[in-house]
């Protein structure tokens, strides 16, 4: 009997929480210990600590303003003891990315024709925000304002960090397209916060944050937008949709709006919501 | 009695060629000033200048690197940081100097101009081997020469004394815009063009003029500062005035050699170090040429910084090998990057095809 499939597939690393938090019920689904984490705030509770249940569920879309009605999701917990979803290997002179076999389980219970939207790792530049080494700038194409009387480091050193974070979801969506037919499409995680200072809540950095405090809004948004942009140019060259982050989230600068923040890094569920809507006009126009 | 009874013998031919070693020569006998342990130095010029800063490093003198690798930049990379206090490059002539310290101090607006290299690295025309990696974009080369003449700015103000090696009088001129060149466009990178691009060979007078100028604004941003000059003993490896290389190199060594004549007895905080005389003087027997007889050999560089610590660190000499045996991390590293710049050629030697590598 053929698989009736919901309106999407999610797979998630810790940004999926905004969108499911937004659309869904998921919560009652899962059996999340409630085991306070001071790092994260009441969204992240249960999640962080690895006892979000590790197979895929199929929810429905409680949000009645969309047109989306279900969805089946896999969110990950970096905890979940799932582990990387891909590895790349060199073997005879040729890459090779090796597949989780659990990743290769779910996919191919998704392999169809509804879209699968990834929400995979995204946090990988978080610690770019932070002011960590001598003043220095880059130059960005998209950002003309530069720091005078600082070194500007060479754009093949940024890239080289970039490069080394983004690879992980690139080779996730790449293991997919090979593995299913479903159209791909990958959220961009949400820019920096717009007051990091301000967070209630500071995950995993707190530390770092307290010796080193934060770069400037500049070259926050510098960091983030060629990881971005690196990443966009990666996906699409293997035919993989990208969903920028929502325009009405973000400051002029192009900054984390407070009211869209959750905890230092993440979006709350009204940045799900609009995650949602994007999504649904892209799968409503397949 | 005449006026050279009582003379030292350093005055006298016959007993400075027949000392028993260099330091008894009396090479740098006559000198204004001395140093002391606690001076900052910054080093330019010509190859020789590399040579110079190498070793016053190794030694334990205290060579100001305000233009440093930044921790972001890896280690490996041929980014040019570390061979001069700035990443300058090799400065071959006063004007080239003189135009560096102009627009650092905002005496002439800054001169852009960049090239793609083959790889589509963009090069710093106006220091074409500073950066060896060159840039990523054009924006970015741009924007590093920006703060780069930052840095030289911030040296000059820092220091307490700069050592300049004179190497050239021959340039190439951008006639446009009225720059020179380190090295004639379209031998490392860019293209060159007869309609923009002339030679020129500055005059005595102008050397003068240049170094005067050179003087001024050091001077005029730091008022303690002492100035050293040297003329590098290293020949020209091509001229473009119709005549030897030879007779070339002698024309611009000597030139660059009475201009500092003139200019030290105008300035009292000048003073001339002579390296110059050292390895191209009779007492060297050319001893301290190395093959090719145009780049000096190491027991001629030693043999010049011996004489210099001798005569302008004397309370340092007894100091330099307790120093040199405690290097500070930072120092060998210096070392370490100046031993691989100075196993590189000159950027002059791209001028000859014979030499070029590749």
């Amino acid at each position: 009997m053929k698989k009736i499939e919901p309106d999407f597939y999610l797979i998630a690393h810790s940004h999926g929480v905004s969108l499911l938090d937004a659309i869904t019920d998921w919560r009652n689904k899962m059996s999340l210990v409630d085991e306070f984490d001071s790092r994260y705030g009441k969204a992240f509770q249960g999640f962080m600590n690895g006892s979000i249940m590790n197979d895929s569920f199929t929810t429905e879309v409680i949000d009645k303003t969309l047109r989306l009605k279900t969805m089946e999701a896999w969110v990950i917990s970096f905890r979940s003891g799932i582990g990387a979803l891909t590895t790349f290997e060199s073997e005879n002179g040729a890459g090779i990315i090796r597949i989780n076999n659990k990743f290769s389980e779910i996919l191919k219970s998704w392999n169809g024709s509804s879209p699968i939207v990834s929400m995979l790792n995204g946090n990988e530049h978080a610690l770019t925000m932070l002011n960590r080494s001598p003043a220095y700038d880059f130059f960005d194409p998209e950002i003309s304002a530069i720091e005078v009387n600082v070194p500007i480091i060479d754009e093949i050193f940024i890239d080289q960090s970039i490069n080394a974070w983004i690879s992980q979801v690139y080779y996730s969506l790449v293991a997919m397209k090979k593995q299913v037919n479903n159209e791909l499409i990958h959220v961009l995680p949400p820019p920096p916060r717009e007051n990091p200072l301000q967070s209630q809540h500071f995950e995993m950095l707190l530390d770092l944050v307290t010796k080193h405090g934060f770069l400037s809004d500049q070259l926050r948004v510098k960091w983030y937008r060629r990881y971005c942009r690196n990443l966009t140019a990666l996906l699409t060259s293997v035919d993989c949709k990208v969903l920028a982050p929502p325009p009405d989230a973000c400051t002029t600068a192009g900054l984390l709006r407070e009211e869209y923040a959750e905890g230092l890094t993440h979006g709350n569920s009204k940045y799900g919501k609009l995650i949602a809507e994007q999504i649904e006009s892209i799968v409503t126009a397949l | 009695m005449n006026p050279y009874a009582n003379l030292p013998r350093y005055n006298f031919w016959k007993a400075s060629i027949q000392s028993p070693s260099a330091l008894e020569v009396g090479f740098d006998y006559g000198r204004k000033f001395t140093f002391s342990v606690t001076d900052v130095f910054v080093t330019a010029g010509s190859c020789f200048a590399q040579h110079f800063a190498s070793r016053l490093t190794a030694r334990g003198g205290n060579v100001l690197i305000i233009e440093a690798r930044h921790p972001m930049v890896p280690e490996s990379c041929d980014h040019g940081y570390g061979l001069f206090s700035a990443r300058y490059g090799n400065i071959y002539t006063v004007r080239q100097l003189l135009e560096m310290l102009e627009q650092a101090f905002g005496i002439r607006p800054i001169l852009y101009e960049f090239s793609k290299r083959n790889d589509g690295r963009w090069i710093d025309m106006l220091r074409p081997r500073a950066v060896p990696m060159g840039f990523s974009s054009k924006e970015q080369a741009c924007m590093d020469r920006n703060y780069h003449l930052h840095t030289v700015s911030q040296l000059i103000r820092s220091m307490n004394v700069f050592v300049f090696t004179l190497g050239l009088t021959e340039a190439w001129i951008n006639t446009q815009h009225n720059y020179c060149y380190p090295v004639v466009p379209g031998v490392i990178a860019g293209d060159f063009s007869s309609a923009i691009h002339s030679f020129r060979n500055f005059t005595f007078a102008e050397t003068v003029d240049d170094l005067q100028n050179v003087i001024n604004i050091i001077l005029a941003n730091n008022s303690a500062a002492q100035i050293l000059l040297t003329v590098s003993p290293v020949g020209l490896v091509a001229t473009v005035e119709p005549r030897s290389v030879i007779v070339s190199t002698v024309a611009s060594k000597s030139i660059l050699r009475a201009s500092i004549e003139e200019v030290i007895n105008n300035n009292s905080v000048v003073d001339y170090f002579p390296s110059y005389e050292i390895i191209t003087s009779p007492y060297g027997h050319a001893q301290f040429w190395a093959e090719g007889l145009r780049d000096v050999t190491e027991k001629g560089v030693d043999t010049v910084m011996d004489i210099f610590f001798n005569s302008r660190m004397p309370d340092f000499s007894g100091q330099f090998i307790a120093h040199s045996k405690n290097q500070s991390s930072q120092s060998k590293e210096f070392e370490k990057k100046l031993e691989k710049a100075l196993t590189d050629e000159c950027d002059e030697m791209f001028l000859d095809p014979s030499l070029r590598m590749g």
